[in-house]
């Protein structure tokens, strides 16, 4: 082939590349800069008594269908009756700095919002692979039955927040066992309760960089 | 038993059902298939001979309709079938997903696919086609860009060569990269499904080019085939035995994957029966201790295959299920 005809086959290669990402724009991920809030979540498993008004006010505000949840409590009992205690774990995203599900995701549709760092779902880009459902190692990924889409809790981005609120399931909390703020502002109540309390994360090992900090319970033995 | 059954096929944190097990078994099958017919034919010395070769052929049908229906499998088994067309149109939103990847690595490699075939079946095609309608017009695009691409037959070939192994890769990268699942994050499992590819790719052939096409074991590439299975299966036992072994002097959490993968639950029997007896010990033991004559005989030859074809079945259902039984 001579070498005026390859230039014109190599033009046209490149050009359908740039037509085909052209379209995908937006998330193209790899290093995210979170150019706003970096919001982060603590729950203080000391103060938690599993009552489990979070579950149901995230349920009505974010209008969740029957059989699926964005948020569980899981109850973990701690000693033997008669002085048997409970301890509470709150199963729901951790809003991952690297977090796999975005990772994975074929179409761009699982995406990190660079304005609040928040991970979230586009339901018109998601296929329904399930790939992302598989990759998250927290298990809160869950199908819509109506939608048909991946979903998954938002910290109510686009309910609450929209609206200048905290998310439901913090409103909801009757014993302020949830803190909720930006990581990036220093005056925040998290920043504080972070400086002041020791925390842990879920699963961090395995690089996720999880932003759901928890507080433990004095009770022994606390597991997942 | 039905309740043993039952919580094997359905538990918590299995995601990806039985169908993706399928998609990976026939994405093998494609590329084992396409390694072969490449392989018959650089070493056979008359060229010529290579389109009425029926090995070549079952290989090339394979190869072909193997991705195709892996493709239409995986469609489906979507939550939204007919959204499909977002995956081609946003395949490059996230660059550095492997599904996104696998989906380019498909096009891509039945573009090659089909220009191999018309390189290779060029007259055959024709001959076909002419059967149906004699169309002069179309009769010369075809030979022109049959001829056109002959000129390139070679690049073709080594770019084909290297797309096959790539979708045989591509089957266990899509789930070594699931840090969730202790016994599907293993760099291994990308090694280990190609030598399963192309193992369970020259059953399919052999008994493909056999059923349909008469072949017999005297068919030029028929012995080339079964001395690649033995090195090959051989290959499978020993990443098996690394994957084992890795997983039992890992982490806590692929300490238990591995054991109740292959110790303590249903799919522990698909695998010491399925993979490891039938797949492994059964195809090998029959290829050292079976006479001469019988190893001649058509069925001899199809059973061999079959239990190699099961082999690699039980292997994409084991890792599937057993992989996403314990999480990280």
């Amino acid at each position: 082939m001579d070498s005026a005809r390859r230039k014109v086959l190599l033009g046209l290669g490149t050009g359908a590349i740039i037509a085909a990402t052209g379209i995908a724009n937006a998330n193209i991920i790899g290093t995210v800069i979170i150019d706003g809030q970096r919001y982060a979540m603590i729950h203080d498993e000391s103060k938690c008594i599993g009552c489990e008004a979070c579950v149901d006010a995230c349920k009505e505000t974010n209008n969740v269908p029957d059989g699926v949840t964005r948020l569980e409590i899981i109850r973990t009992k701690v000693g033997d009756s008669p002085d048997a205690e409970y301890s509470f774990f709150r199963k729901s995203c951790q809003h991952c700095e690297s977090p796999s599900c975005v990772q994975v995701c074929p179409t761009g549709a699982s995406f990190i919002d660079t304005k609040t760092g928040i991970v979230d779902v586009n339901p018109d880009r998601c296929v329904g692979c399930l790939y992302c459902v598989a990759a998250c190692p927290y298990k809160v990924r869950y199908l819509d039955p109506v939608t048909k889409s991946v979903d998954k809790c938002d910290f109510c981005r686009k309910t609450k927040l929209a609206k200048n609120e905290l998310p439901a399931c913090v409103q909801a909390c009757p014993k302020d066992a949830l803190i909720f703020g930006d990581l990036n502002d220093m005056s925040s109540d998290i920043r504080a309760q972070l400086n002041q309390k020791p925390t842990y994360k879920y699963k961090e090992y395995l690089g996720t960089k999880p932003k759901m900090f928890r507080i433990a319970s004095n009770k022994r033995g606390v597991v997942s | 038993m039905m309740e043993t059954l039952n919580h094997a096929f359905h538990f918590e944190t299995l995601v990806w059902h039985w169908p993706i097990a399928i998609y990976l078994f026939v994405l093998g099958v494609s590329s084992g298939s396409m390694c072969l017919a490449l392989t018959i034919k650089h070493f056979e010395p008359d060229k010529e001979s290579i389109s009425k070769n029926p090995l070549v052929i079952s290989a090339a049908i394979l190869a072909a309709s193997m991705v195709a229906l892996g493709l239409i499998i995986l469609v489906i088994d979507l939550s939204k079938p007919l959204d499909f067309w977002k995956v081609l149109v946003y395949q490059f939103a996230n660059p550095t997903s492997v599904m996104g990847r696998g989906v380019t690595l498909f096009i891509v490699y039945q573009v090659f696919t089909f220009a191999w075939i018309l390189t290779v079946f060029n007259k055959e095609i024709l001959a076909i086609i002419n059967k149906f309608i004699n169309n002069q017009t179309l009769n010369k695009f075809i030979n022109t860009t049959a001829d056109l691409l002959a000129r390139f037959s070679k690049p073709i070939e080594i770019s084909l060569l290297v797309l096959s192994i790539l979708l045989g890769v591509y089957t266990g990268f899509l789930l070594s990269v699931l840090v969730s699942y202790p016994l599907l994050n293993q760099p291994i499992l990308p090694l280990l499904f190609l030598a399963s590819g192309l193992s369970s790719g020259i059953s399919a052939t052999v008994i493909f080019s056999i059923i349909v096409f008469s072949a017999h074991s005297y068919t030029k590439g028929m012995s080339l085939s079964h001395r690649l299975e033995t090195p090959i299966v051989v290959c499978e036992l020993i990443l098996l035995m690394m994957l084992i072994f890795g997983m039992t002097f890992g982490l806590a959490a692929e300490q238990e994957a591995i054991r109740v993968a292959i110790a303590e639950s249903f799919w522990a029997y698909v695998f010491w029966i399925g993979v490891i007896f039938i797949g492994i010990i059964c195809p090998l033991a029959l290829t050292f201790f079976a006479s001469d004559t019988l190893k001649h005989q058509k069925s001899f030859i199809i059973g061999q295959a079959l239990l190699t074809l099961v082999g690699v079945m039980s292997l994409r259902m084991f890792i599937l299920y057993a992989g996403q039984m314990v999480i990280a």
